[in-house]
């Protein structure tokens, strides 16, 4: 039995190292373009490894758009602001939704669900924040539209904290007279970090991910996001060059992006998250403490 | 009148509620507020109004790249234009990329918003949309330099269904279309293009190219153009779908896709591309032209052309650039509305808004700082006599600090400097290039696609699903082009074309053309 | 009554201020929607502009293409969902049994990596592999094998598998993540018990592991079939670069809209297929959450 265990696991290195595999080789792509000459890449081709290295990009990323470390700034403020404000509200709605008896517990349930299926569209959501709650160009307009909530993960959390979380520890607690909110805090969330690491993960991305919000709510570049700023460039150059535009001034197409440029800003949007995530992954391989709880 | 004061009580309490809340860019409650009283005096009676200062919005383009004198650029201009108009203006400089949805977003919402620059179809789509307000009254009253400087028959191309909702910028206002190259590679492989007048010239000039450097492309480009011949020697009327194919000498609306011009045209394409003649990438290719052309492998492109055209794009390909007009220079409607400034339906100082426009057409110094920066900071004077500038010591095109590459935005460049390298008489060629130019009969039509809104959408997609395979020579046309023409049909661009005519006939029999 | 309210006050009370949030946030500009049946008119505003009944919506019927862009857009998605779930869960299920901490953290941030970049750099890598001039399977992995080059963006039959692929490269580690922490959510005792038993590996994940993921996935499949009318607009657009022969497996509802409204935005129709997207989603969750409900009751999402 020991035997099939470990012929699992070195399946599981081989197939975990092939998938790997197939997700690296296009970052070094990445990575190699965006240290790779603009003539070269048109003349030789792509390569994995860089044919000769060359920084005008990142050169150009750090002097002249000075704005990157500024953009970064933003960033990071938004993804911590956020994540931390949208984790709490999401953890507590879900396990909410997850109480057994819970009056209404199904109409509320619908209530957060059918957020998912119907939005208002842009314009009027767009209206309701700029014209009642005047948040265009402020950082509020970064953090609160669209991602702090998301009923998808109240969702996820919900159904986690109802499979997970056996209901015997809960009435064991209720009987002791612990008040819910003490419940929650004490027993319920030490026993679910794995999910609440996930979902604060999943929002953390959001946020680092997200560009819209700064293309509706943004003009102001001082509150530019790294996100932003690669969306700016890349949505410049197509807007330049197509037919459309074919009567503007060409003088200002000398702005374009290089490829490599475009490149090095993806790489420069990725590295913080690679560089936190794994220090992040404790959470999830803490593993449950239910056993303990019971006893 | 009690409707008047009902508005003009809600707008106070709501600018009032702004203020407490700290609201809008300035982030000057005091003054918000106070420019809401002024305001509900000027909507009240403006005649009899005190003269006190207001804010103005206004929002531009750029394309991004350093512009961190703006700020005090923005403060130069508000310091000259206070004493003059009684207003000040905030200067919103929006990304080219997002300026589309930004103003989609902005026109919904009640954001002040007293001039804006707009830039090819957005303007019909929306005048169409009842986003701007008609100018022809405060033109009447306020801008009447401006009808002097741009002309009726110009300002007549920014009407829509009667009212005139834009002013055009004193730019190019005509299209030639060129083909361009550079010249250095031309006379190292001994081409002959300069003596070249026509397509079939070009072509023998390809000819010798490919024999001596098979990896020579004679036109570059990529997959962003989304077609080659947006333009060419056709009124296309808004959209293309429907055009005018010889300027309009009869008015008769055309099918351009089933006409012989194109077809010849993407016919010679084809042959071209087979050839080696056109970037081989150029369908699928995302490097832009001077990237393209910093290989040395490109020899060319298609593109419109004016007096600065081949400074402008020597500058920006690296090389020396020199063109073959291969069509006449032309004017029409979508020609004159490639940038125009509007005032919004949520301008709070329409009046205002037209004095500002007003000066950006005839007052130089506003327009040289608007289009250079600041003397001495952005650009310094090389030559007094010829009004010539350039970058000041240790500064260029790369390490500027304002944006530079936008006068044809600012109103009336063509008052203000010129930039060194240019000939110090351009702005003279350009008037020239601009009242010299063959006027489309239809110049003064704009069409309203409200009508046939579905078919233009279903129209669009077959034109995505082919034109750039097609235009580029990548795709053969004894194959594509009947199915194109097809599935255009049959997504109903004939009935684009009726409604245009009808469209087409009305405004000529309102206006008297024939 | 008295004491069934004291009970679950402080309950409402936690689910409070996202239920706010969700109001505001989703349910107030949900009234916008009008604008779908409206001749929306900027200076009129949402209320002012006239009815315009189902006009706005004519265009996405009216056309030839109507077929194939509603096709495209669920088989597309058809496959996403079922290639997600199964990929995602086998993922989760081998990090799972690895005892490296050091191996799973690295498995782990790799396969995250890809959903950092945004589709229009994806879009650029893509190209990398399959320029036909520049790309690496013609220039290096072909010339090697001594085989020509093929023009990959005018070869409509490989899209639908680049597609996909391009599709899973990109989620699939991300959604492994949910399933994983549920994995190790996984009351240890029940393996124990399983090995006292003398169970294999493979009885162990179909007796224990997939089970104790069922609610998870029923909900994750449930939530993609509420988007099925929907498609990632980078996907389908920026990755094959709006190559217009790819068009036939390519175009889907989004990329259909996008290139008819390009020139001439126009509110009341881009409003107008967001509504008819919503509504086709709705009606197929509230159809499957049913079923559903029939089958399994623990399992339905209300």
């Amino acid at each position: 039995m020991k035997q099939t265990n470990k012929g699992f696991r070195i399946g599981a290195h081989i197939i975990l190292g092939i998938v790997s595999l197939i997700v690296i080789i296009p970052f070094l792509l990445l990575v190699s373009s965006s240290f790779t000459k603009e003539q070269t890449l048109i003349a030789a081709g792509y390569s994995i490894l860089p044919r000769e290295l060359s920084f005008e990009a990142y050169r150009y990323l750090f002097a002249g758009a000075g704005n990157i470390f500024k953009a970064y700034g933003i960033t990071f403020l938004v993804t911590a602001v956020g994540t931390a404000a949208g984790l709490l509200m999401t953890v507590l709605l879900a396990y909410a939704l997850s109480v057994d008896g819970l009056p209404f517990r199904k109409g509320i349930s619908f209530f957060v669900f059918f957020t998912m299926l119907f939005n208002g569209g842009l314009i009027p959501t767009y209206m309701m924040y700029t014209n009642v709650f005047h948040i265009k160009n402020t950082i509020a307009a970064l953090i609160v539209p669209s991602l702090m909530v998301n009923a998808f993960f109240v969702i996820i959390a919900r159904s986690y904290f109802m499979s997970s979380i056996p209901s015997a520890v809960l009435e064991a607690a209720r009987i002791d007279g612990i008040g819910e909110i003490r419940l929650f805090f004490e027993i319920v969330l030490p026993m679910s970090l794995p999910i609440v690491a996930t979902i604060g993960l999943m929002i953390g991305l959001g946020y680092w991910n997200n560009w819209t919000n700064g293309l509706y709510y943004v003009t102001d570049h001082n509150l530019y996001s790294v996100q932003q700023l690669l969306t700016e460039m890349v949505r410049n150059m197509q807007a330049l060059q197509s037919g459309e535009m074919a009567g503007l001034d060409p003088a200002a197409v000398k702005n374009l992006p290089s490829t490599s440029l475009r490149m090095a800003t993806a790489v420069m949007s990725v590295l913080p998250v690679m560089l936190i995530y794994p220090l992040f992954q404790k959470y999830f391989v803490k593993g449950i403490t239910v056993g303990a709880v019971k006893g | 009148m009690k409707r008047k004061r009902i508005a003009a009580l809600v707008m106070a309490t709501f600018m009032a509620v702004s203020a407490l809340t700290g609201c809008g860019q300035s982030g000057e409650n005091g003054q918000k507020a106070e420019t809401g009283e002024e305001d509900v005096k000027e909507s009240a009676d403006s005649e009899d109004a005190q003269e006190e200062t207001v804010q103005l919005e206004l929002y531009a383009i750029s394309f991004g790249g350093n512009n961190d004198s703006l700020e005090k650029v923005n403060q130069a201009v508000n310091d000259y234009i206070r004493p003059l108009i009684h207003a000040e203006v905030k200067l919103n400089i929006v990304n080219f990329g997002s300026y589309a949805q930004q103003v989609n977003l902005m026109m919904s919402g009640d954001e002040q918003v007293d001039l804006m620059l707009s830039t090819g179809s957005l303007t019909s789509t929306l005048a169409g949309q009842g986003a701007l307000s008609g100018l022809d009254e405060l033109l009447a009253e306020y801008g009447s330099d401006i009808i002097g400087i741009m002309g009726e028959d110009v300002l007549a191309s920014c009407k829509y269904g009667g009212v005139t909702y834009a002013v055009p910028t004193n730019r190019d206002l005509a299209r030639s279309m060129c083909y361009y190259y550079r010249d250095d590679i031309n006379q190292e492989l001994g081409l002959g293009l300069e003596n070249a007048k026509t397509l079939d010239d070009i072509e023998k000039c390809f000819e010798i190219m490919h024999e001596k450097d098979p990896d020579m492309a004679g036109i570059a480009g990529n997959s962003t153009m989304g077609c080659l011949f947006q333009y060419w020697d056709w009124d296309p009327i808004s959209n293309n779908y429907g055009v005018l194919l010889d300027l309009g000498s009869e008015l008769k609306v055309e099918n351009l896709y089933e006409s012989e011009g194109y077809v010849e045209l993407v016919e010679r394409m084809y042959d071209w591309y087979q050839k080696g003649y056109i970037y081989q990438e150029i369908t699928t290719s995302t490097v832009s032209n001077p990237d393209l052309f910093a290989t040395g492998k490109m020899l060319g492109y298609f593109a419109n052309g004016n007096p600065t055209s081949d400074t402008s794009q020597s500058q920006m390909l690296g090389g020396p650039i020199r063109h073959i007009e291969l069509v006449e220079p032309y004017m029409s409607s979508s020609t004159v509305q490639t940038a125009c400034w509007t005032v919004p339906h949520n301008s709070r100082y329409p009046q205002k808004a037209m004095e500002l426009l007003n000066l950006m057409y005839t007052d130089s110094y506003l327009v040289n700082l608007l289009c250079y920066g600041i003397e001495g900071e952005n650009y310094v004077i090389k030559d007094a006599e010829q009004g010539m500038i350039g970058y000041p010591d240790g500064q260029d095109a790369q390490s500027r600090t304002y944006d530079n590459t936008l006068g044809w935005t600012w109103g009336n460049m063509l008052i203000g400097y010129t930039w060194e390298g240019d000939d110090p008489d351009v702005h003279e060629q350009m008037t020239a290039f601009n009242n010299s130019a063959r006027r489309s009969k239809a110049l003064g039509f704009t069409f309203d696609p409200s009508n046939v809104q579905n078919e233009t959408t279903a129209c669009a997609n077959v034109f995505a699903k082919y034109a750039m395979g097609i235009e580029s020579g990548s795709l053969d046309p004894a194959q594509t082009l009947p199915k194109f023409q097809e599935e255009l049909r049959s997504a109903g661009i004939d009935t684009i074309i009726a409604e245009k005519q009808r469209q087409l006939d009305e405004w000529a029999a309102a206006n008297s053309v024939k | 009554m008295r004491k069934k309210a004291r009970r679950y006050a402080p309950i409402y009370l936690m689910a409070l201020p996202a239920l706010l949030y969700l109001l505001i946030n989703n349910y107030i500009p949900m009234g916008g929607m009008v604008i779908a049946f409206k001749n929306y008119q900027y200076n009129k505003g949402i209320w002012g502009s006239s009815w315009s009944g189902f006009k706005n919506f004519e265009f996405l019927f009216k056309t030839n293409d109507a077929w194939t862009i509603t096709r495209n857009t669920i088989l597309y998605n058809l496959a996403f969902i079922l290639l997600d779930t199964i990929m995602a869960i086998t993922l989760a299920i081998l990090l799972n049994e690895i005892r490296s901490k050091k191996m799973k953290k690295f498995y782990q941030t790799v396969m995250l990596l890809p959903y950092l970049l945004s589709m229009v750099i994806v879009s650029y890598l893509v190209y990398g592999f399959l320029s036909p001039d520049q790309g690496y399977v013609n220039k290096t992995i072909l010339a090697a094998l001594k085989s020509d080059g093929q023009n990959w963006y005018a070869r409509a039959g490989i899209w639908p598998f680049v597609l996909v692929f391009v599709h899973m490269w990109v989620i699939v580690g991300y959604n492994s993540i949910i399933y994983f922490s549920t994995l190790v959510g996984i009351d240890r005792s029940f393996y124990e018990a399983a090995d006292v038993d003398g169970a294999s590996m493979w009885q162990k994940i179909c007796f224990i592991t997939i089970p104790n993921l069922k609610p998870t996935m029923v909900t994750m499949c449930l939530l993609s079939i509420g988007r099925i009318f929907y498609s990632d607009f980078g996907l389908f657009y920026q990755v094959p670069l709006n190559s217009g022969a790819l068009y036939d497996v390519t175009s889907t509802i989004d990329t259909y809209v996008y290139r008819g409204l390009m020139q001439s935005s126009n509110v009341g129709m881009s409003s107008a297929a967001g509504v008819y997207q919503s509504l086709v989603g709705f009606m197929l969750v509230l159809f499957a959450n049913w079923i559903v409900n029939k089958i399994s009751r623990e399992n339905a999402l209300f």
